[in-house]
This record gives C-alpha cells, structure tokens and sequence, in this order.
C-alpha cells in the first residue's frame, strides 16, 4: 500500500466540458513542496482547481489511500487563489477574511464556536507573520501583506495539502522572501504545499520537486534541474 | 416643547399613524440590512430589478382579494427563477437575464393593472402609503422580516466568505448558489415590504443609500450594517412625519431623506480629507 498523501492515476482534468489535461499520474508524500510550472493558460490553474475540487476531473484521485471525495476532505485541503481574484475594494478587516476561512465548516459552526473560530484566526494571522495586521482593511494593504492574510485564511482549518496559485506574483524581494519562509515552515511541519509558480529561478532555488505541464499530455515531474533543462529545451524548439 | 410634541409626539396618537410607525420601523430595519448585502455582492441591479418584477403578483393579489404581499412574493421569486434558468442553465449573461426577465414581469403588470386597477392604488403600490396598512398586513410584515434577518444572520459567515471570493468559499464548503437563493429570497421580501410602506419605486433608495453612504464613510464591514439600519429607520420616522405636516406621499419623502443623509456624508468626507491634505503642510512650515 501506498504512504502517498495525494495520489493520481489516469487523471483527466476539464474546464467546463474542455479536457485541459489528461491521464495525469503522480504521487504526493506529506511536507514535500512541489511547484507546478509551464506556460500561460496551459493547465495550471486548473490542476489546482482539480485538487481543490472546483472542477471536474475523472480518473482516480486518492486522498490517504481513500478516493478524494471533496465534500469530506474539503477542511483538509486549504486553497489560496490568485489575489486578483478577490474583492479587495471592499472595507473587510484581515480578521474577518481569515475567519471566513471557517465558513464552510460544520465544526465552527454557531456562537459557541465563535470564541475558537477567533483564537484559530489569531493563531493563523500569526503564523505568517501578519498579526499586527489584524485590524487593518484589507484595501489598505500591500501585495505582500495581502498575500500572507491570503495564506493565514486557508490555514485557519490546519490543511494537509495547501494549494496556491501563483503566490509571488507582483511581490518584491522581502515579501516574496516572508511568504516562501511561511511555505517552508509549513512544509517543515508536514503540510504537502502545491504552488503554480512563474518565477523559475526561485523554483530552482527553493523547491525541491517540479511538476512541468509541457501540454495537454506532457507532464513532466522531476528535481528541478533536470525539468528546467528540459523546459529549456522546450522553448528552444518551439522558437 | 409644545412644539416639539406637536411635531414629534402628537402624530402618533393616530392609529394610522401608530400603523404607519410600526410599517416604517419594520422596512427600515429589514431594507439597508439586504441592501448592505444587494450592495457588497453587486447584486443592487438585481434589487432594482425586484422591485419592478413583483407588480402582476400584486395586481393579481388585488384582483383576487389576497394580501399584496403574497402575490408580490411569489413575483419576486418567479424573477429569480427566470434569472436562474437563463443565466444558468443557458449561459445568457447574469445583468441580461435580470433585464429581460424584470421588464417581461414589469410589463406583464403593467397590462394586468390597465384593465383591472383604479389609479389611485396603483399609485399606493409605485409610491407606497404606510397610513394604509392594515393589522394583519403588519403581523404578516413582521414574520416576513423576522425570518429574513434570523435568515441573513444564520448566514452571515457564508455571506462574507462568498463575498470576498466566491471560489474560495465554495472550495471551503460553502454552498455558494444556495447562499444566493436565499438572499434573493430575503430581497424579494425586502421589496414586498417595501411596497406597502416606501412603495415599489422608492425601496431600492431605503435598501442601497444607507449602504452606499456606509461605503463613502469607509465604516468597516461589520460596523457598516448596523450604520445603514439606523440610517433606515431614522430616514423612514423623518419620513413619515415629514408626509404627515407636509402632506407629499411619504415614499419619495423617505428616499429624499435618505439621499439628504448621502449628500451630507459626501461634504463630511470631502471636508474630512481637505483636513488632512493640509496638516502635513503646516507641518512642513
């Protein structure tokens, strides 16, 4: 039997009814990073969204040698978007959207909760690095602070897998440098971290396993080097 | 203080007035709290919409001698159901799908209450008339918001998560079109309300300016709601005490009132931030 946190085998992931990738095959252990890299609009996103149970894929996606069903495994997933995606005009303090990371789950439900729901919140804030923010509204933070108070939301549940979607996008050397502290220290506390990932000279620095989507039916999963060395290549050839 | 009475006190020892009072306090309560939400969630067009929608349910209401309230519901919920199935399950664009679905309904009302209503209560139902309303309107009115707000705040940490990102909160678990539905459902029976007391037209001003004005005064989230209520209810007593001396129809009155309180928010703001451009340059002298 596998010890495999999150497996594949013969995954094929679709947009809508558009198949982006197909028979995708791998193993995930416990506290691996792993970065997924390729072009623009080639699958990553939608990997993510695969792992993450927001589009429809089919084939076999084992979760602790269990079929992944989303509904049950949903508090152990944490799912951190792109920061284009959400609503920063609107005047939400960095509290209240880390607790909102509870929302979907039945165990903080009701006022009884509400006091642990806060602590975990504070608990989270702190971890990356970001508790002095608390009370600040989110439209009045920077890239960096904005991406951490992201990160601390879908940590507020203590995921297994954390899943983020071109997370240094925008930053400048000290956040990006605050936000890949907190992915090793959650790596290093045994939490798989799958990031979409466009800066490949920190992926060759700080990731120790890359996953290349070349295409819809080219994946390719290695140590950095050796997927640079080909992701090179690759555009060698398609120049 | 005889004139403060007069002005203030004696009004109310009318039962109409008294009526009045509890119709207005109900729709000023109920509308800036789904309002807040109609704004925060860009659904305001789907609001206005609403309140255009649920005209044949309360012309049909009237033909069959039923409370207004239950045709303009069932209105209210065939806009949303329309709205459903276009934008969907056919992919037609959202803010299309309200319009073509609002002005069908709008239209449809509009062909009833020519052949079947006097004007006078077709006004009542545009401009609304809370001195009207009678005490099982009122106890009906009241279950309505009752159950909308316990509804919105069972809700309300769904409501944030999916209005901040709405990917994210469905990945967390989160309902996010059944958390729409019953919003929708809470605005249609924002706007039935509202038609018997601020009318159909004016109940979108009583339901978005508090928010709109919660938003120009940057009051956070959580605060902002309780700002638009009383925003509501102190426009809706204004409102109607301002219909009674003055005999204008206390609808326009209401939204009037509100819009007044926008517009001084504005000058608070822009007055607020000249303040604070000049400090730094007496500083620097």
């Amino acid at each position: 039997m596998s010890h495999a946190l999150l497996e594949a085998h013969g995954l094929n992931v679709f947009r809508g009814e558009k198949l982006i990738l197909s028979d995708l095959r791998f193993d995930f252990d416990k506290g691996e990073k792993i970065a997924v890299i390729g072009r623009n609009g080639v699958g990553k996103t939608t990997l993510l969204l695969a792992l993450a149970g927001l589009t429809r894929y089919e084939g076999e996606l084992l979760f602790q040698n269990k079929p992944c069903h989303h509904g049950e495994h949903q508090q152990q997933i944490g799912y951190v978007p792109q920061r284009s995606q959400v609503r920063w005009d609107l005047p939400l303090q960095s509290l209240d959207v880390v607790m909102s990371g509870t929302a979907g789950n039945p165990h903080f439900r009701g006022r009884a909760k509400s006091k642990e729901r806060l602590e975990l919140s504070y608990q989270a804030l702190l971890e990356v690095g970001a508790l002095p923010l608390a009370k600040r509204t989110i439209n009045s933070l920077s890239g960096g602070q904005a991406q951490r108070v992201l990160i601390a939301r879908s940590l507020v549940t203590s995921p297994d897998i954390l899943l983020l979607d071109e997370p240094l996008v925008g930053l400048d050397t000290f956040a990006l440098k605050q936000v890949l502290d907190v992915l090793d220290a959650r790596s290093q506390m045994g939490t798989l971290v799958i990031a979409a990932m466009h800066e490949l000279d920190i992926v060759k620095s700080s990731f120790k396993r890359v996953i290349f989507i070349e295409n819809k039916n080219s994946v390719i999963d290695g140590n950095p080097s050796e997927v640079l060395e080909r992701l090179y290549r690759a555009e060698v050839v398609n120049k | 203080m005889t004139t403060l009475y007069t002005i203030f006190v004696a009004p109310f020892e009318y039962n109409f007035m008294k009526n009045a009072l509890l119709v207005i306090l109900i729709a000023g309560v109920l509308a800036p709290i789904t309002g807040f939400w109609a704004l925060n969630r860009r659904m305001v067009y789907m609001m206005d919409a609403m309140s255009h929608s649920i005209l044949p349910g309360v012309i049909l209401s009237a033909m069959f001698g039923v409370s207004y309230l239950y045709g303009g519901l069932v209105s209210a919920l065939a806009l949303g159901l329309i709205v459903i199935v276009l934008s969907q399950r056919n992919r037609a664009p959202e803010d299309g799908a309200i319009g073509v679905a609002s002005q069908v309904l709008f239209a449809t009302g509009v062909l009833l209450a020519s052949q079947n209503t006097d004007s006078r209560s077709f006004n009542h139902i545009l401009f609304g008339n809370p001195f009207s309303a009678k005490a099982s309107d009122i106890t009906l009115m009241l279950i309505t918001t009752l159950v909308a707000i316990s509804l919105i705040a069972v809700l309300h940490r769904e409501l944030v998560a999916s209005t901040f990102d709405h990917e994210h909160a469905r990945a967390i678990g989160v309902k996010v079109l059944r958390v729409d539905l019953l919003l929708i459902l809470c605005i249609a029976a924002t706007t039935v309300i509202g038609l018997s007391s601020v009318g159909v037209l004016m109940t979108i001003s009583l339901g978005i300016t508090p928010a709109v004005t919660m938003r120009i005064l940057q009051v956070s989230f959580m605060k902002a709601r309780y700002g638009a209520v009383m925003i509501g209810v102190f426009a809706g007593l204004s409102g109607i005490l301002t219909s009674y001396h003055f005999g204008v129809p206390a609808g326009p009155a209401v939204a009037l009132i509100c819009a007044a309180i926008l517009f001084i928010s504005l000058i608070q703001k822009s007055l607020a931030n000249s303040s604070l451009t000049k400090e730094p340059r007496k500083s620097l002298r």
